[in-house]
């Protein structure tokens, strides 16, 4: 056997953890943003040595993509909020985190030995374990032909195990919820809609990328039922599209105020309960879809998937609470005692809301 | 289709529903959701009570591949129970909350005061009660995982609710250590699937887990749940989080948030692990037993010391989950016997009183909470002098404090009075004296900061400045639930046995 | 197998490192970074730790657990960097303060009040 695979996994791992380390260590928000980036493509190569390209695929579009692409927005509004502000607390430190106590090389040594020896610990006791047969894929490969899907990892996210998938979604709603819950007035998207007449070349590159991101995601859709692909990835590269569409001012930002936005994020959730629903008065189970009908139901509900994961990674992508103006009354101190912030006059009305504009 | 099936899905597609609704048109279906998923949560609970009171537990094989290559649904005694607790609470809570938030179908909701949180109260609640269903039924550790964090998402959203610095750097501290446990709690999975080749809990229970990854798994697990579960000493993140919360929130997060990580530890300890921990964990269950112990002596010492009424109660909940794991060292297969009759005809039994401290803190501590939130509500403020001679403005509040506190202390008539005498014969009966010391010096410590907040409450003092008048249905609810916790003391013997189907026996 | 080693041990590398970073960074991107590299770590674990199939191929059922990890943990990255900017707007820095007075809040405040009902 050549000795090049073991090069390359051996670059491979090696990057990776020299990745994690600098990023982990940097000081500059900037600089850790761009390594996670990084770190997230050199997972992806990790994954195709691994032989799960499904992975691969996914951790580029979404670990290293949208994740990253999350960080660098909130790093930009983050670093906004430094320019502005002449008080000595501001400056721009927010990106540079000034929090690092100094420790001398001996004790950062020590540190980096006891986790060290920790993760040596849990790679030994894995390693050393008893070798067994696999069950679980055996029990997969059995299943598949009733399963309605040829790609193994599709029946088991949308068939044996559609469940979890369902839950999910639900993480990711809960997650689209929890950021519309945090904030007012933070719909202002990281450009100016004004500026966009001077982006040529945004404009031009949209065109070009937006229809072909369109087509590719409807083929991953389409092709995860036999091959690698599927909805999730598909939605991440909608999402990246609907994101250029934004930025190039070709589209408003989707917001949780238009109905049609909302109902869009939901649709997988809704489309996936109702099949399951059916599946239980139709064959008593849920989620046991009735026989015959497998293929189409799982391409129905993935086509779901692609649409809400695409409006959902926009939205998080363009809602992330911008930095409003102050409210110097909710400024580090509890001034009410009221936890939704209000405060109220001797008669018994609250005289000042929480979200007062 | 079985009823098991049926109601098993009515558990978690039903406040699912309810989040669904709410979502789209967030005006106009709030309280429809709101009562779809308390209706089904009820039903649901209900129903698969009936099955495992009758037929005992019921499973329900979703997608029809059953475990290992499915998962499946489990619904036992101890299952059942925790999903009444969940229906009961959540929907006095719901409606406590239809009242907290003000009228959401008010067309002026966006600009009135805390109109971002009325709206959005519901439907992060309505996830959130998804998970807590989808965890006490799930048969499955991945699934478990997911469900965790849906949990833990929607939970630091209930937190973040509250605008206030002090809300935000609670909500940001608690989603951290959520994010973090679930983290462990995943590793212990990967560590467990490498050995086993399953996720099923059954499967993982037959094979019986012994040796160094299951045992390094169980430790990672364990320490990623205790921490979501505010155990001493990993309590810190709690109590600025439960009490920065809006009220309902407080309630449900101290009441039943806290509760499903426990469940999940009681899962994985005494059905997964059960086996091998009668000979070589017993130091290991000793350890919980300690720093529940810690967690009762240190919780109630800080909670006397607060100044602010949701921080004392905040406090109680950290003092209270550790009665739950002073359980594990009382067990009987620890102690040295099963289930016994004591000499007053009654149970000898750190399970069942474990489980049912459970259950009858988590209706004691949501009435507390919803009491203290009609306080607050009322004067604006939640420190403890401000709240001084509210008993004469609210009494039906302050009654309902007063009872949550008597089942919080164990006296009796109580849930928490069976709870406590459960946990306290099964010390002395194994001549335990300092866990039945410790158990004894908590329901003291419990009466002293109830006292301590009744004595404020009671002052004579002239009118608060301010007082806001109160909707009738936020004191009414909060007694409901004071009300049931004491009626837990009642109806002691048919929960318990209930409570044995599926047992604390290993599968 | 050896692939699947090399991997091994990196996972485990990466994840206490996202750990150690959790634990010691006070800037709360990098806490949220720290969780992220940790579940990144675990993942390699997950796929590279299970026996693989007589061909050679990695199990499926570890795959479709690191693909749903992966969304969800873009989910929880998303609201976790909300909140750390409404921390940083609530507190003016993007750190995890300390609780003034924890665990007792206020102790000058309790004392004074105290001392006036008195």
């Amino acid at each position: 056997m050549s000795a090049l695979p073991w090069i390359l996994d051996g670059v491979v791992a090696l990057l990776l953890i020299g990745l994690a380390y600098r990023l982990l260590d940097t000081r500059d928000l900037f600089e850790a943003t761009v390594l996670y980036i990084a770190f997230g493509l050199t997972l992806s190569l990790a994954w195709v040595r691994l032989g799960a390209a499904d992975l691969a695929l996914a951790e580029a579009a979404l670990g290293a993509g949208v994740t990253g692409a999350l960080f660098l927005n909130a790093y930009q509004r983050l670093a906004r909020r430094g320019e502005g502000r002449t008080d000595e607390e501001s400056s721009g430190l927010t990106v540079v985190d000034d929090r690092v106590d100094e420790v001398s090389p001996a004790a950062a040594l020590a540190s980096y030995g006891v986790w060290g020896l920790i993760a040596g610990g849990l790679a030994w006791v894995l390693v050393t374990l008893p070798a067994r047969d696999p069950i679980l894929p055996v029990l997969v490969d059995a299943a598949l032909e009733d399963a309605g899907v040829s790609n193994p990892i599709t029946a088991v996210l949308l068939n044996f195990r559609a469940y979890d998938t369902l839950l999910e979604i639900v993480v990711l709603v809960a997650a689209m919820v929890g950021v519309w819950s945090l904030d007012r007035g933070s719909r202002e998207f990281a450009r100016n809609p004004a500026d966009l007449g001077d982006e040529p070349i945004l404009g031009a590159l949209s065109r070009l990328v937006v229809p072909l991101a369109g087509l590719t995601a409807v083929y991953l859709t389409w092709t995860g039922a036999y091959a690698t692909g599927g909805a999730f990835q598909a939605g991440a590269l909608a999402a990246g599209a609907g994101v250029l569409l934004v930025a190039a001012g070709f589209m408003r930002p989707v917001t949780s105020a238009a109905p049609f936005t909302r109902a869009l994020g939901v649709l997988a959730l809704v489309v996936f309960t109702v099949v399951g629903l059916v599946s239980l008065f139709w064959t008593g189970l849920f989620l046991d879809y009735p026989p015959g009908a497998e293929y189409g139901l799982i391409l129905l509900v993935e086509g779901a998937l692609t649409v809400s994961i695409a409006v959902i990674l926009v939205e998080l992508f363009v809602d992330v609470p911008a930095i409003p103006e102050d409210d110097p009354g909710l400024r580090v101190l509890d001034p009410t005692g009221d936890p939704l912030g209000r405060v109220i006059s001797p008669d018994g009305a609250f005289i000042r809301g929480a979200e007062e504009e | 289709m079985t009823d098991v099936a049926l109601w098993s899905t009515a558990a978690v597609a039903g406040p699912l529903l309810g989040a669904i609704l709410t979502l789209v048109r967030g005006r106009l279906f709030t309280q429809l959701g709101l009562a779809v998923a308390a209706a089904s949560s009820l039903l649901a609970g209900l129903g698969l009570t009936r099955i495992v009171a009758l037929e005992g537990p019921g499973r329900h094989l979703l997608g029809g591949w059953g475990a290992p290559l499915g998962i499946e649904l489990l619904a036992d005694g101890l299952a059942v129970i925790m999903l009444l607790t969940t229906a009961g609470v959540g929907s006095a809570v719901s409606l406590y909350a239809t009242a907290y938030f003000g009228d959401v179908d008010d067309p002026g909701m966006d600009v009135a005061p805390g109109g971002r949180a009325a709206r959005f109260f519901t439907p992060v609640w309505l996830l959130l009660w998804t998970s807590l269903n989808g965890v006490f039924l799930s048969g499955d550790l991945f699934n478990l995982y997911v469900n965790l964090e849906i949990l833990g998402l929607s939970a630091a959203a209930v937190v973040t609710l509250a605008v206030t610095a002090k809300a935000t750097l609670a909500g940001m501290r608690y989603l951290l250590v959520s994010l973090v446990g679930s983290m462990l709690f995943l590793l212990g999975v990967a560590l467990l699937y490498t050995a086993y080749g399953t996720l099923s809990l059954e499967g993982l229970a037959a094979a019986g887990p012994t040796g160094v990854v299951p045992a390094v798994a169980l430790g990672a697990m364990t320490v990623g749940l205790a921490a979501k579960t505010a155990l001493f000493p990993l309590h810190a993140w709690l109590p600025p989080a439960h009490s920065a919360a809006p009220a309902p929130g407080s309630a449900l997060l101290s009441a039943l948030v806290v509760k499903a990580s426990f469940y999940i530890i009681v899962r994985l300890w005494l059905h997964v692990y059960g086996v091998g921990l009668v000979g070589a964990g017993e130091g290991a269950l000793l350890f919980l037993g300690a720093l529940g112990a810690g967690a009762v002596v240190w919780g109630s010492l800080l909670a006397l010391r607060q100044l602010s009424l949701k921080r004392l109660i905040a406090y109680s909940t950290v003092a209270q989950i550790g009665y739950l794991f002073i359980m594990f060292p009382l067990l009987p297969e620890v102690a040295g016997g099963v289930a016994q009759e004591g000499e007053m005809g009654w149970r000898v039994d750190a399970w069942g009183g474990g489980i049912y401290h459970a259950v009858s803190h988590a209706f004691a501590k949501a009435a507390m909470f919803l009491a203290a939130g009609t306080m607050t509500y009322a004067v604006a403020d939640d420190s403890l002098p401000s709240i001084s001679g509210i008993a004469h403005r609210l009494p039906m509040s302050f009654l309902a404090f007063g009872l949550g506190g008597l089942s919080l202390a164990g006296l009796p008539p109580s849930g928490g009075f069976v709870a406590k005498w459960l946990m306290l014969s099964a010390a002395l009966a194994t001549d335990r004296w300092l866990w039945a010391g410790i158990i004894a010096l908590g329901g003291l410590l419990t009466i002293a900061y109830v006292l301590l907040v009744m004595r404020y409450a009671l002052e004579v003092r002239e009118t608060p400045t301010a007082f806001r008048s109160v909707p009738r249905r936020m004191e009414w609810t909060a007694m409901a639930l004071a009300l049931t916790a004491v009626a837990l003391g009642f109806r002691a013997v048919e929960i318990l046995d209930l409570l044995d189907v599926g047992g604390a026996a290993p599968w | 197998m050896s692939t699947d080693l090399i991997y091994l041990v990196t996972g485990a590398g990466v994840s206490m490192l996202g750990f150690r970073g959790f634990v010691t960074r006070a800037h709360l991107f990098w806490k949220i970074l720290g969780i992220n590299l940790m579940g990144s770590g675990i993942f390699l674990i997950l796929i590279a730790a299970p026996p693989r199939l007589p061909g050679g191929e990695a199990d499926p059922v570890p795959q479709a657990m690191v693909l749903t990890g992966i969304v969800v943990a873009l989910s929880a990255t998303a609201l976790a960097l909300g909140v750390a900017l409404r921390v940083a707007v609530r507190t003016g820095r993007p750190y995890l303060e300390e609780e003034a007075g924890d665990p007792v809040d206020h102790p000058t405040a309790a004392s004074e009040i105290r001392r006036e009902m008195e």
